[in-house]
C-alpha cells in the first residue's frame, strides 16, 4: 500500500461548536467521557482526527450517537468551517476537464481554501448520501431533475447524456422508470433514498460519503439498499467513507474502520480484525453488545 | 391601438399632465394655501416628512398640494428633493431623556415617575363625523383657548424633562441592554450613501425603518402581534416631543444648535423572556423613532425592531431582509406602478415561448 | 462645464432652476463613476451602490438614469428609447428630464448618439466603440427566479453555485420541451458570472457578445450597477443538444419598411382583428422609410 498515494489525507481535524477555552482540550474527550466543556459549554464535535483514504478503498467510521462521526463527515463535505486541521486531495485523473481543478488543489489544504474551490471539489469529485433523504433531494423538482442536478453541478451540458445517465441509474437502483419525471414527494422512504443514491453517484464521483444511509429505513429495505451500494461500489470503483453506529453495516461495506468516542478516534484498523479482536474496552463493549 | 406605439405620444403625455393640473384647479374654491396645509393637516405633514425622510414642513406642504394629497406621491417628491442635497455632515446623537415632551404615556405601569401626559391625541375621540366642521367659524386663537380650556392655568408648564421608564427597568436588570446605546459612539451606517447589505447593522435597520411607509410597517408589525411572530408588546413608553438638532463645528469643535425637530419615540417591551438561554431571564426591548407625530409608525417600528432580533426567523416580520426590503413606500409604489409602462417587447418574447411550447405539446399528443 | 458654472449660466438666463448640471451633485456622480469602474473591472458582477431617489418613479429607469447622468457631459449627444421606440412614455419623460437638467443635444438617430439609454431593447443598427449603451434594469438578480434572499444569491455568485438555474432550464425542457424564460434570458459573462441582461428579447442577446461599445446596467430600486466591457464573451445558457433560440419571426416583415431581420412588434387591427408587424426600433424603421 505504501507506494500508492492516498486519495484523501486528513490531519488533526478539529471542530468545536462554541467559543472554546483553555480547558476544552483537557476536559473533553473519551478519557473524560464527555464532549461538552464544563467551563465554557463548548461542544467538541471531533478532535485531532487524522487518517488516509486510498483509491477504491472503503473506510468505516463507527461509534454511538454523539461520538462525532457525523461532524467529521460534514466537515469533509465542507458543510461548515472547521476549527483547525488539514485536508489534501490528490487525484490522478484521465479526465481532461478536471485537470485545471486538480492542479488548483494540489498540495492545498482544502479547509483553508476559498468556498469557490471547496464547491468545485464537492461538485466534481465527491458525492454524499445523508441519513434523511430529504436533506439530499428537493421534493419540488422531479426525481430525474434531482439526479440531473448533480450532473449539472459538475457542468455536464448535454441533455441526452444527462437524461440517459439518470435513466441508467434509475434502473440500476431498481426504480420504476415511468416515475422518473414525478416528484419524489409521493415516493416511499426507501425510494427516496434510492433517488438520493442515484443523485450522489450521477457525476461519477471519486469519493462518496455515506451518513447512516439505512438507519431510517425498514429492516426489509435496509438489506436491499446495502447490497445495492456494495454492488455499485464494486462496479464503479470509487472510494467511500461510511458512517454508521451499526457494526453490521460496517462489516458488510468496509475494509478498514475507525472507532470514535466523544469526538476522538480511539481505535482503528482492519474491520475484520477490530470485530474479531477489539483492543479498546469501549470497542469491546460496542462489538459485544451488537454482535 | 396602444398609446405607446402611436406617434405623437409626446403630445398626449403633455396633455395628461396638463389635465391633472386642470383638475386640481378647476373647482370654485380658492387655491389651497400651503400655510393652511401645514397648520391644519399637520399629521399628514408629519407623515410625509417621515416617509420622505426630510424634516421640512413647508416643503412637505407644497408636496401635498402638488400631488393633490396622494401620500405616497407627496413623500416621493420630498424624498427626490432630499436626494439632490449633498451631505455636509452628521448631527450629534442625542439621548431622548432631554426631549421637550408634548405627550408621554406608559402602558406598563399605572403611575409612572413624571406622570402620564396625554397631550393632544385622536386616541380618545369618538369617531363620529363632526358636521360642524362643514361650516367652521374663523375665530382667533385666544377665543378658541377660552372656549376649550376655560380654567387653564397658563402659568403651569410641563417640566423640562421626564425620566425614562425603560431606564428604570434597565437599572433593575429586568431588560436586556440594547446595542442602540452604542450607536452614538460610532459613525452611523448611512443608507443614503451606501447600499444596505445583510445582515444589516443596527443603525442601518433603524434608519431604514425610520423612513419606511407607515401602512407597510403596520401590516408587518400587526402580523407579528397577531400570531405570525413572537413579540408580545407592552408599551414601555411612548413619547412625542421636540429634540434639538446640534452640529459640531468642523474646526472649532464647538457645538451649535441649529433647530429642533418633532419626533415620536416608542419603546416596546416584549413580555416574553429573552431567547438567549445562557443568560438570566429578562425582558427585551424594541425601539422606534420617527419624524413628526406618528404613533402608529413608531410602535410598529419598535415591534419590528424587536421581531428582527429573533435569532431563528420564522415569520416574515422576523426576517431582516424581508422587512427592510419591502417597507419603503417610494420603492414599492414605484415598482408597482411601473407595470403600467409598456412591456410589449418582453411580452412578445413570452408569447413566442408559449406558442412554441403549445405546438410542441400538440405534436406530442398527436403522436 | 462644472456644476457651479452651470448654476451661474442658469441664473444669468434668469431661470430659477437650482439643480446641478445633470441633476446629481458632483459627489454622487463621482461615487457612481467609481462603481462603474469596479463593474467594468469585474464583468457581470453586481456592484452595490447607494442609489438616489430620482424625480421619476422607482422602477421607471432610475438606475439607468443615474448612470447616464453620471457619465454625461456637454459634448455628448443622447438618445433614449423605451421598448425600441423613441416616442414612448418612459423615453419621453426621461428625455424631458435630462434636457431640463443639462440641455445637451438629443437625437433619435442611433448613429449620432454617444450615450443611449434604453429600456428593454438594443438598437438594430450596430453600435460603435465611441458609444455607451445604458440599460434600465428592473430586477438585476437573475437568480431571483430560484432564490428570494439576497444573502443567499450573493453567496451563490461568489461560489459560482449555478446548478439551480441550470436545473430550472432542465425542468422546463423536460416538462414543456421549451424554456419558459422569454425576455431577460440568463447569460454567462466572461466565463464567470451569470447575469440578467435586463428584459431585452432573446433576439438581442447575441448582440451582447463581443460588443464594440461599453454596456452599462443600472438598477435604481435594487441599488446595483453592472457592466459588460467591450469585446467580452457573453453567452446565453444553453445545452449542447438544446440550443438557445431567439424569437421566431420567420416569414414576417415590417409592414412599413419591409425589414425582415429585425425584432417586430405584433399589431392587431381594431376592426379586422388581423395581425401585422412593425419594427420595434422606430428610428431604424423611419430611416429605412426615407427615400
Amino acid at each position: 500500500m505504501s507506494t500508492i498515494k492516498p486519495l484523501l489525507s486528513v490531519r488533526n481535524l478539529t471542530k468545536r461548536f462554541g467559543p472554546g477555552c483553555e480547558d476544552c482540550e483537557s476536559l473533553t474527550g473519551p478519557t473524560q467521557n464527555r464532549n461538552q466543556c464544563p467551563t465554557c459549554k463548548t461542544i467538541l464535535g471531533c478532535g485531532e482526527v487524522s487518517f488516509d483514504l486510498y483509491p477504491n478503498e472503503v473506510l468505516g467510521i463507527v461509534g454511538e450517537s454523539g461520538s462525532g462521526k457525523t461532524t467529521l463527515l460534514r466537515a469533509l463535505h465542507f458543510d461548515f468551517e472547521v476549527t483547525s486541521g488539514e485536508m489534501f486531495f490528490s487525484y490522478l485523473s484521465e479526465n481532461n476537464e478536471l485537470t485545471d481543478l486538480i492542479k488548483q488543489i494540489q498540495d492545498v489544504n482544502l479547509f483553508t481554501t476559498t468556498n469557490y474551490v471547496k464547491r468545485k471539489v464537492r461538485n466534481f469529485l465527491t458525492g454524499i448520501i445523508y441519513q434523511n433523504p430529504l436533506m439530499g433531494i428537493n421534493l419540488n423538482i422531479s426525481a430525474g431533475g434531482n439526479i440531473a442536478e448533480k450532473m449539472l453541478m459538475a457542468e455536464w451540458r448535454n441533455l441526452q447524456t444527462i437524461r440517459n445517465r439518470s435513466k441508467y441509474l434509475f434502473q440500476k437502483t431498481e426504480m420504476p422508470l415511468e416515475r422518473i419525471d414525478q416528484s419524489p414527494k409521493d415516493f416511499s422512504g426507501g425510494m427516496q433514498q434510492r433517488v438520493q443514491i442515484s443523485k450522489a453517484l450521477a457525476s461519477n464521483p471519486v469519493l462518496l460519503f455515506l451518513d447512516e444511509v439505512t438507519t431510517g429505513l425498514d429492516l426489509s429495505v435496509q438489506a436491499g439498499v446495502l447490497d445495492l451500494i456494495r454492488n455499485i461500489q464494486r462496479e464503479f470503483r470509487f472510494s467511500m467513507i461510511v458512517i454508521s453506529h451499526d457494526f453490521g453495516v460496517i462489516r458488510l461495506l468496509t475494509e478498514r474502520c475507525m472507532v470514535m468516542k466523544n469526538g476522538k478516534v480511539i481505535e482503528h484498523g482492519l474491520t475484520d480484525q477490530i470485530l474479531e479482536d477489539p483492543v479498546h474496552p469501549y470497542t469491546q463493549l460496542l462489538v459485544s453488545s451488537q454482535l | 391601438m396602444a398609446y405607446v406605439a402611436v406617434k405623437g405620444g409626446q403630445k398626449a403625455i403633455q396633455n395628461s399632465i396638463n389635465f391633472m393640473e386642470y383638475n386640481r384647479k378647476k373647482g370654485n374654491s380658492p387655491p389651497l394655501e400651503t400655510e393652511q396645509v401645514k397648520e391644519q393637516l399637520f399629521l399628514l405633514i408629519d407623515r410625509i416628512m417621515s416617509e420622505g425622510s426630510l424634516y421640512a414642513p413647508d416643503l412637505a406642504a407644497v408636496a401635498i398640494k402638488q400631488t393633490c394629497g396622494d401620500v405616497l406621491e407627496a413623500s416621493f417628491v420630498l424624498r427626490a428633493y432630499r436626494a439632490t442635497k449633498s451631505r455636509v455632515g452628521y448631527s450629534i446623537a442625542h439621548k431622548t431623556d432631554k426631549m421637550r415632551v408634548i405627550r408621554r404615556i406608559s402602558a406598563s405601569f399605572k403611575d409612572v415617575p413624571g406622570g402620564q401626559v396625554l397631550g393632544a391625541s385622536l386616541d380618545y375621540t369618538l369617531r363620529l363625523l363632526d358636521y360642524t366642521l362643514v361650516k367652521e367659524e374663523n375665530v382667533n386663537r385666544e377665543a378658541i383657548l377660552d372656549r376649550l380650556f376655560p380654567d387653564l392655568n397658563k402659568a403651569d408648564p410641563y417640566p423640562d424633562s421626564f425620566p425614562k421608564i425603560v431606564e428604570l427597568l434597565k437599572k433593575e436588570n429586568l431588560i436586556e441592554i440594547q446595542p442602540v446605546d452604542s450607536i452614538q459612539k460610532e459613525e452611523p451606517f448611512d443608507i443614503t450613501r451606501e447600499s444596505i447589505h445583510f445582515p444589516a447593522s443596527r443603525s442601518a435597520v433603524l434608519q431604514t425603518m425610520a423612513r419606511g411607509e407607515t401602512g407597510g410597517m403596520l401590516l408587518l408589525a400587526y402580523s407579528n402581534m397577531r400570531g405570525f411572530g413572537m413579540v408580545h408588546p407592552v408599551i414601555g413608553e411612548l413619547r412625542v416631543g421636540y429634540l434639538p438638532v446640534e452640529i459640531a463645528h468642523p474646526y472649532e469643535k464647538s457645538i451649535y444648535r441649529v433647530g429642533e425637530i418633532k419626533v415620536t419615540e416608542a419603546e416596546v417591551i416584549s413580555a416574553n423572556f429573552s431567547s438567549d438561554t445562557n443568560s438570566i431571564p429578562r425582558f427585551s426591548l424594541g425601539y422606534g423613532l420617527c419624524f413628526g407625530h406618528n404613533e402608529t409608525k413608531a410602535i410598529s417600528m419598535a415591534v419590528l425592531d424587536r421581531a428582527m432580533q429573533t435569532s431563528q426567523p420564522k415569520a416574515a416580520s422576523e426576517d431582516q431582509e424581508f422587512v427592510l426590503n419591502h417597507i419603503d413606500g417610494i420603492e414599492s409604489v414605484g415598482f408597482c406602478n411601473h407595470y403600467k409602462l409598456p412591456h410589449y417587447v418582453s411580452f412578445q418574447s413570452a408569447l413566442d415561448r408559449v406558442r412554441f411550447a403549445q405546438e410542441e405539446k400538440i405534436k406530442e399528443i398527436k403522436k | 462645464m462644472t456644476g457651479k458654472e452651470w448654476i451661474m449660466n442658469q441664473q444669468n438666463n434668469k431661470q430659477t432652476f437650482l439643480y446641478n448640471f445633470a441633476y446629481l451633485d458632483e459627489n454622487t456622480k463621482k461615487e457612481i463613476r467609481r462603481k462603474i469602474l469596479k463593474a467594468v473591472a469585474i464583468p457581470g458582477y453586481q456592484v452595490p451602490f447607494a442609489s438616489r431617489e430620482m424625480p421619476i418613479g422607482r422602477g421607471w429607469g432610475t438606475g439607468g438614469l443615474q448612470l447616464t447622468l453620471s457619465i454625461i457631459g456637454c459634448a455628448d449627444t443622447l438618445k433614449v428609447i423605451d421598448q425600441g421606440s423613441d416616442d414612448s412614455v418612459n423615453a419621453i419623460s426621461i428625455k424631458k428630464f435630462i434636457q431640463k437638467v443639462c440641455s445637451i443635444p438629443i437625437t433619435n438617430d442611433t448613429k449620432k448618439a454617444t450615450v443611449i439609454q434604453t429600456r428593454h431593447r438594443i438598437p438594430e443598427e450596430k453600435l460603435e466603440k465611441n458609444q455607451i449603451l445604458v440599460f434600465q434594469v428592473p430586477v438585476p438578480e437573475i437568480l431571483r427566479i430560484i432564490e428570494p434572499s439576497d444573502q443567499v444569491t450573493k453567496r451563490m455568485h461568489a461560489e459560482a453555485d449555478y446548478s439551480a438555474i441550470w436545473l430550472y432550464l432542465y425542468e422546463d425542457i423536460i416538462h414543456f420541451n421549451e424554456i419558459s424564460i422569454g425576455a431577460g434570458y440568463p447569460v454567462m459573462v466572461n466565463q464567470r458570472y451569470i447575469m440578467d441582461p435586463s428584459p431585452i428579447p432573446r433576439f438581442d442577446i447575441p448582440k451582447l457578445n463581443h460588443s464594440r461599445s461599453l454596456l452599462l446596467f443600472g438598477a435604481g430600486r435594487e441599488k446595483r450597477i453592472y457592466a459588460i466591457p467591450p469585446f467580452t464573451d457573453v453567452h446565453p445558457l444553453e445545452f449542447e443538444d438544446f440550443t438557445f433560440r431567439t424569437e421566431d419571426f420567420s416569414g414576417k416583415t415590417c409592414s412599413k419598411c419591409n425589414a425582415s431581420d429585425v425584432y417586430l412588434d405584433e399589431i392587431i387591427d381594431d376592426e379586422s382583428g388581423t395581425r401585422s408587424y412593425q419594427c420595434s426600433d422606430t428610428s431604424y424603421c423611419e430611416k429605412r422609410c426615407q427615400p
